[in-house]
C-alpha cells in the first residue's frame, strides 16, 4: 500500500513555527521576520488565483511551509473525496510542503458536512475505516501525512478504544504519523476526564513528527466548566507544563503556535514563539544537567 | 442506548442533530457526562453557526452591514437549514444565498438586498477565480477585417457580467471604506439600472460600469457567440454601438482569455 509514499524529509523543518493568517502576509512579506517555517491551512488556498494564493508564494520563497488539512476528513464513514484530494494534491506541486497534515476527526456525510473537526466514535470498526482512508489519502497524495489528535466536546456511549491506543494503531498499521497537539489534550483531558500526562507517555517517541500548541477559552454548561479549543487566546500555563514533559518526550521536533480568533499584531505570535523558544532552551538544558 | 449502529448511522445522526436542534436521535448515543447530551450536541451547533457566519461575513460584508450583525446572524441561520454545506471548502458556500434572501420574509422592506448579496457573490467568485494570464492588448492588432468577424472571443475566468434594475454599485461603493458617496446620497428608487463587469486581471478585483449595450455585447461573447453575433446583439441595444472603441478597451483592461477563428 505505501509504495508510492515519498517519505518527508523533515529536517527541512525544525524549530518553532508559526501559523499564517491573512492579516499578517503583508508584514510577513515586507519585513521578512527570523521565523524558522509556516504553517497554513490548505483549504484556504485552493483556488491558485486569488490573492492570498499570490501571497503564499512569496512567503514560500523565503520560507518552509507545512500545509495543514482540515478537510479530508478521513474518519468518515465513507472514503475521502476524490475532488478534495485532488485540490490538496494541486497544492503540493503548486507549493512543496514539507509536511503534510489532517486530523482524527471526520466532518460529512452523504454530502452534507460542518465546517468542523467531529469527533468519532472510537470502535473497532471506525479504526479500520480510518486506516483505509489514511491508506487512500497517502496513496493519492503519494505523501506520508500526518494526524493530529482532536479536541471534542463529546464522547460515543459505543466507544471501546482510548483515543491514545486508537490514534497510536492508526498510525502504525497506516504508516501515517503524528502531529501531536498539546492544548487539545490538555482540553480533551479536562472535558473527558483523563490524565494527559498519560496520553502523552503512552505515544511511542517515532510517531511524532510535529507538536501543536495553541489558547483555549473555557465555557459554562449546565454548572459545568467545558473547555473549548478555539486558538484566540495566548498558550495557558498548564499546557506549557506539558510542553516541557512532551519535549523530553519527543526532542527535536518541530513545533507550532497557532492562533485563528481573533488573531492578534503579529509581535503577539513572536512572543508567544519567543518564550517556546526558551522553554525548550531550559529544559533540554535541565536534562543535559540531570 | 443501541450499541449496533454502524459508524455511518451514527454520522448521520450527529449531521442531522448538528442541523436541527430539534432532531434527538444521535443523544442516546453519547455520554451525559459531565454535561446532557444536549449540552454536549449544543457546542457543535453554535460551531457551526459560528464557523458559517465567519466565512459569510467575508463574502457577504456589504449585506451584512447593510442589516446589521443581528439580522445577518439569523438570516444565516434560516439559510443554513434549507442549504447545509455540501463540501469542506467554504469559498463555495453560498452560492443561493442572494435567492434566498429574495425569498426571505424579514428582508422584505429592502428589495434590493437580494441584488447585493449577488453583487457580492460575484465578486467573491471574481476573487478565487483561477489564474490565467489575460489576452494582451495587441493581439488583434493587424487582424483582417474579415477574420475578425467570426472571431470567438472567451471571456476570463474571472469576468462576471452583473445587472440589476437598482443602483447596486453605488450602493455597494458607499459601504467601502474612505468612499465618497454616503448611502443618503443615492436615490434607490431612480439611480438605477446598474450593469457591471467584475474581473481580476491580475490580483485585485476591478469593477468597471457598463452601458447596457457595452454588457449585451460581452453577455453574448460569454455565452460563446461569435463577434459578429455579439456586435448586432450589441447595436439593437445602442444603433451607435462601437466595436472597435469597446474592444480595445476591453482589450486594455485585459477582459479577455483566448481568441480563436
Amino acid at each position: 500500500m505505501q509504495e508510492n509514499i515519498k517519505h518527508n524529509n523533515v529536517q527541512t523543518i525544525s524549530g518553532v513555527g508559526l501559523g499564517l493568517r491573512h492579516r499578517h502576509f503583508q508584514e510577513i512579506i515586507e519585513s521578512q521576520p527570523n521565523i524558522p517555517w509556516f504553517e497554513v491551512h490548505t483549504e484556504n488556498f485552493f483556488s491558485n488565483g486569488s490573492a492570498a494564493s499570490h501571497h503564499l508564494h512569496r512567503i514560500r520563497e523565503q520560507y518552509p511551509l507545512s500545509a495543514h488539512c482540515v478537510g479530508m476528513s478521513l474518519g468518515s464513514a465513507e472514503p475521502p473525496r476524490e475532488e478534495h484530494l485532488a485540490q490538496v494534491k494541486s497544492f503540493i506541486e503548486r507549493y512543496q510542503p514539507s509536511l503534510i497534515s489532517d486530523h482524527l476527526s471526520w466532518s460529512g456525510i452523504d454530502n452534507v458536512f460542518l465546517p468542523d473537526l467531529l469527533p468519532i466514535p472510537y470502535t473497532q470498526e471506525a479504526l479500520d475505516t480510518l486506516i483505509n482512508n489514511i491508506n487512500q489519502a497517502q496513496d493519492y497524495l503519494s505523501h506520508q501525512i500526518l494526524i493530529e489528535n482532536p479536541s471534542s466536546y463529546l464522547a460515543f456511549t459505543a466507544s471501546e478504544i482510548e483515543e491514545w491506543d486508537f490514534l497510536v494503531t492508526a498510525a502504525k498499521r497506516s504508516g501515517c504519523v503524528i502531529l501531536l497537539d498539546i492544548n487539545n489534550i490538555y482540553v480533551s483531558a479536562h472535558n473527558h476526564s483523563f490524565d494527559a500526562l498519560s496520553y502523552i507517555n503512552s505515544i511511542p517517541t517515532d510517531l511524532v513528527q510535529e507538536i501543536h500548541l495553541a489558547g483555549f477559552s473555557s465555557r459554562d454548561i449546565e454548572g459545568q466548566t467545558i473547555l473549548i479549543d478555539d486558538h484566540g487566546a495566548p498558550v495557558h500555563e498548564p499546557v506549557w507544563a506539558l510542553y516541557r514533559h512532551a519535549i523530553q518526550r519527543f526532542p527535536n521536533i518541530p513545533t507550532l503556535i497557532e492562533w485563528d480568533t481573533d488573531v492578534p499584531d503579529f509581535n503577539v505570535l513572536i512572543a508567544e514563539k519567543n518564550l517556546a523558544d526558551t522553554i525548550i532552551a531550559d529544559t533540554l538544558k535541565n536534562k543535559k544537567i540531570a | 442506548m443501541n450499541t449496533s449502529h454502524t459508524l455511518r448511522q451514527i454520522q448521520q445522526q450527529f449531521i442531522n442533530s448538528a442541523y436541527n436542534s430539534e432532531d434527538t436521535a444521535l443523544y442516546p448515543h453519547i455520554s451525559s457526562s459531565p454535561v446532557s447530551a444536549k449540552g454536549h450536541t449544543d457546542i457543535y451547533r453554535i460551531n457551526l453557526i459560528a464557523g458559517i457566519t465567519k466565512a459569510m461575513e467575508l463574502t457577504f460584508p456589504v449585506t451584512q452591514q447593510l442589516v446589521g450583525d443581528d439580522f445577518f446572524r439569523a438570516s444565516i441561520k434560516h439559510y443554513l437549514s434549507s442549504s447545509p454545506l455540501c463540501s469542506t471548502n467554504l469559498d463555495d458556500y453560498g452560492s443561493d444565498f442572494p435567492a434566498f434572501l429574495s425569498k426571505f420574509k424579514p428582508a422584505q422592506n429592502l428589495p434590493w438586498l437580494a441584488d447585493i448579496s449577488q453583487f457580492e457573490w460575484h465578486f467573491h467568485c471574481s476573487a478565487i477565480a483561477p489564474y490565467s494570464p489575460p489576452l494582451p492588448a495587441n493581439a488583434l492588432s493587424g487582424m483582417p477585417p474579415e477574420d475578425f468577424l467570426t472571431l470567438e472571443l472567451n471571456l476570463h475566468p474571472s469576468a462576471q457580467l452583473f445587472y440589476s434594475s437598482w443602483p447596486i454599485m453605488s450602493i455597494w461603493e458607499s459601504h467601502q471604506p474612505n468612499s465618497d458617496i454616503t448611502l443618503s446620497d443615492i436615490n434607490i428608487t431612480t439611480d438605477g439600472p446598474t450593469h457591471a463587469l467584475l474581473h481580476r486581471p491580475n490580483i485585485k478585483v476591478n469593477i468597471h460600469h457598463l452601458n447596457s449595450a457595452s454588457y449585451a455585447f460581452l453577455n453574448a461573447l460569454q455565452a460563446n457567440k461569435p463577434l459578429f453575433s455579439a456586435f448586432e446583439i450589441a447595436c439593437e441595444k445602442d444603433e451607435d454601438f462601437d466595436l472597435i472603441e469597446n474592444l480595445s478597451t476591453q482589450l486594455q483592461i485585459g477582459i479577455f482569455s483566448t481568441a480563436s477563428k
